[in-house]
């Protein structure tokens, strides 16, 4: 449906915003919204014209246990109906933590004194924010190697999973399993790393006992942080 | 303990950058507020969690697409509770009739309590301004979540006439907006 009339669309905007549209004729907006940048301005704009009343609505305590389920679902989204495609296809969802772990990362690998020696051309911390968990992933792609270091061990029980995902949406590729204590360096055939995003990331899962049994994450992501390209010049 | 208090605002900023520590602040600050809108309007404490757990889980992603010279923090964020709380409605209605035992106090008196922000006091300046009928069509829709025709229900008069009651004031609460700003 395209609303061709400027009131008709003004005011069916105003309408949508307010919440009072209902049925088909609610259902036909959603949709023509969906496809018209110029509508969505004006139900934003409707919506922060009514925002102030929100002001007027009292205070209630919500329970306790709401945080803790918010706070699950931001660990494992594919819990919540928000994530219909599985929790590595949200990019968005990798990407903060990434932020704030870039200049650690560097920092990190530094001090830790990898970069020049093994001469890394990728780099990534992993942390999960609200626990002191840290993975440190070097990546050497000339030598088709990987250096994953726990800085602190993992505790419980369950197979520790690393993931490259790409970026650019496309869907995770196993690294294969790494120790919840010990530093490990191996080969990774090099195929794995074709076709890298500049939105790449590592993760790693929580696996069942010999890794995901479907070749895709099936557990809960532990840690996870955007990897880096280190500059040689 | 003694932590300052960060401006909502702030603490979107810092979600946006991935800190959980000030999407905790974020959801401390607003929370009560927040889930006391979504109860007024779903008027169901089960639901009102639901859109609440949604809503954070948006705010989470989409903190970066908060623009602060549009509006407060606040504000944004209660937009988008109250359109997930609008969009289950829609999608699922209440049993008519159905007690409101769930429901905090249902602000009749909610123009008078408008006076926290300079937005507020505008925006009840020009409501003020409507007719009484297309006034209180509004804030009721707006507090109660009803459609056309839950409203024209409520106030028993015909949907027509509900319609363009709702029509009227909300062009005219446009025109009042604009005057007092200068445009949009």
């Amino acid at each position: 449906m395209t609303i061709r009339d400027e009131d008709e669309r003004e005011q069916l905007a105003a309408e949508y915003a307010l919440g009072t549209l209902e049925g088909a004729e609610r259902e036909a907006f959603a949709r023509a919204l969906a496809a018209d940048a110029g509508l969505a301005a004006r139900v934003e704009f409707w919506g922060r014209l009514l925002a102030p009343l929100t002001e007027a609505a009292p205070a209630v305590d919500p329970p306790a246990a709401l945080w803790n389920r918010i706070e699950a679902a931001l660990v494992h989204p594919a819990s919540t109906s928000l994530a219909t495609a599985g929790w590595w296809s949200s990019l968005l969802f990798w990407r903060p933590v990434g932020v704030v772990g870039a200049l650690a990362a560097v920092l990190l690998a530094l001090y830790l004194g990898l970069a020049p020696p093994a001469a890394p051309t990728h780099v990534a911390v992993l942390n999960a924010e609200g626990s002191r968990q840290a993975v440190v992933v070097t990546v050497n792609l000339a030598r088709a190697s990987i250096a994953v270091r726990p800085l602190v061990p993992f505790p419980g029980a369950g197979a520790l999973e690393l993931w490259l995902l790409p970026g650019a949406g496309a869907p995770p590729r196993s690294l294969g399993l790494i120790s919840a204590t010990a530093a490990v360096e191996r080969k990774v055939a090099t195929d794995r790393w074709q076709g890298l995003a500049a939105d790449a990331a590592l993760a790693v899962s929580l696996e069942p006992a010999g890794g995901s049994p479907t070749g895709l994450p099936t557990g809960p992501v532990v840690c996870s942080g955007p990897l880096l390209a280190l500059a040689h010049r | 303990m003694a932590a300052p208090e960060l401006a909502v605002e702030t603490l979107i900023a810092r979600t946006a950058l991935g800190d959980r520590g000030a999407f905790q602040a974020l959801y401390r600050a607003t929370a009560p507020r927040l889930f006391g809108l979504a109860l007024l309007v779903l008027r169901r404490r089960d639901w009102a969690e639901d859109v609440m757990q949604e809503a954070f889980l948006a705010f989470w992603r989409r903190a970066g697409d908060f623009r602060p010279e549009r509006g407060s923090g606040l504000g944004w964020m209660a937009t988008i509770v109250r359109n997930r709380a609008i969009d289950r409605l829609r999608r699922e209605p209440r049993v008519a009739g159905e007690p409101d035992r769930e429901a905090p106090d249902p602000a009749p008196d909610a123009l008078s309590r408008l006076v926290q922000s300079d937005e507020a006091r505008r925006l009840a300046g020009c409501l003020g301004e409507l007719d009484e009928q297309p006034r209180r069509a509004i804030t009721l829709a707006f507090y109660e979540g009803l459609s056309h025709s839950e409203l024209a229900a409520r106030v028993g008069a015909p949907l027509g006439t509900v319609k363009s009651w709702i029509r009227r004031g909300l062009m005219r609460l446009k025109a009042c907006f604009e005057q007092t700003e200068g445009g949009r």
